[in-house]
């Protein structure tokens, strides 16, 4: 049977990205200082890609719990998302799959993050 | 903390990696004020255990410590991350080495891998490649 992660989504406010930043300790200007950050090919702001990691990796232990302490992640960063926006991710295992594919979508359904994560313990 | 390479200039560049190349070993107490951090931008913590994405963010503040200091602009591409199933508890020690996996510049960018694990009291937490398109 196919199993659905239950989606979590963020806004990804001002406020909140520097409460990340700080968290991470990643004061990269380009998310953090608009003025530098409209210089750049983004043209203003942008969500770390951490961040996007971490509500994904929060989605799945909330849905999963304990099935998703071991395993691997792989992730690539598709597109990038301006900050103000929502960020939402979640995932899906179709019937009979080992891997689950993963993602963090913009408010706009871009998919911002792809990839897959393979339960298991160390190999 | 080992002794670790440092750039040439005033930041590390490309050209100041090479494959093996070991960057700064870097320690991130998991406490309660990162803990409360974490609460205020992805919400209620609950359970006995801390959550996996703290450890995450400990292994990110690792990478970004690894090698500083940086040139600003610089883009997170790709992640790879295995968790091996060891549990991270209030007040732990993350033990995190760094190293220059491999390094290439394809259509003019300039793309740096690097290589982390993290340990807990000697058992391996968590390791994995950071993919970085270096802003210089």
């Amino acid at each position: 049977m196919a199993i659905h992660i239950t989606p979590q989504t963020l806004l990804a406010t001002a406020d909140r990205v520097a409460l990340h930043a700080q968290l991470v300790q990643d004061f990269n200007p380009l998310h953090l200082d608009e003025a530098f950050a409209a210089q750049t090919p983004f043209g203003g702001a942008i969500v770390h890609g951490s961040m996007m990691m971490n509500l994904l990796v929060d989605t799945l232990e909330r849905a999963g719990g304990r099935d998703f302490a071991a395993g691997d992640l792989n992730l690539r960063f598709a597109a990038p998302v301006r900050v103000g926006d929502t960020i939402t991710a979640g995932g899906e295992k179709a019937d009979g799959a080992t891997d689950y594919t993963v993602w963090v979508k913009r408010g706009d359904g871009t998919v911002a993050v792809s990839g897959i994560f393979r339960p298991g313990g160390d190999s | 903390m080992t002794q670790a390479a440092m750039p040439k200039g005033d930041v590390w560049t490309y050209d100041d990696f090479a494959p093996g190349l070991a960057l700064k070993t870097v320690t991130v107490v998991l406490d309660q004020a990162k803990l409360d951090l974490w609460a205020q931008v992805y919400g209620s913590v609950d359970g006995a255990t801390l959550p996996q994405g703290l450890l995450v963010s400990a292994m990110v503040e690792a990478f970004i410590a690894s090698g500083q200091p940086r040139p600003k602009g610089n883009i997170h591409a790709s992640q790879s991350l295995r968790f091996t199933g060891v549990c991270a508890a209030l007040n732990d020690e993350l033990v995190v080495t760094a190293s220059c996996a491999d390094k290439e510049i394809k259509k003019d960018r300039k793309w740096v891998t690097i290589r982390t694990e993290g340990t807990i009291g000697g058992q391996v937490v968590c390791h994995g490649d950071f993919l970085i398109i270096w802003k210089l």
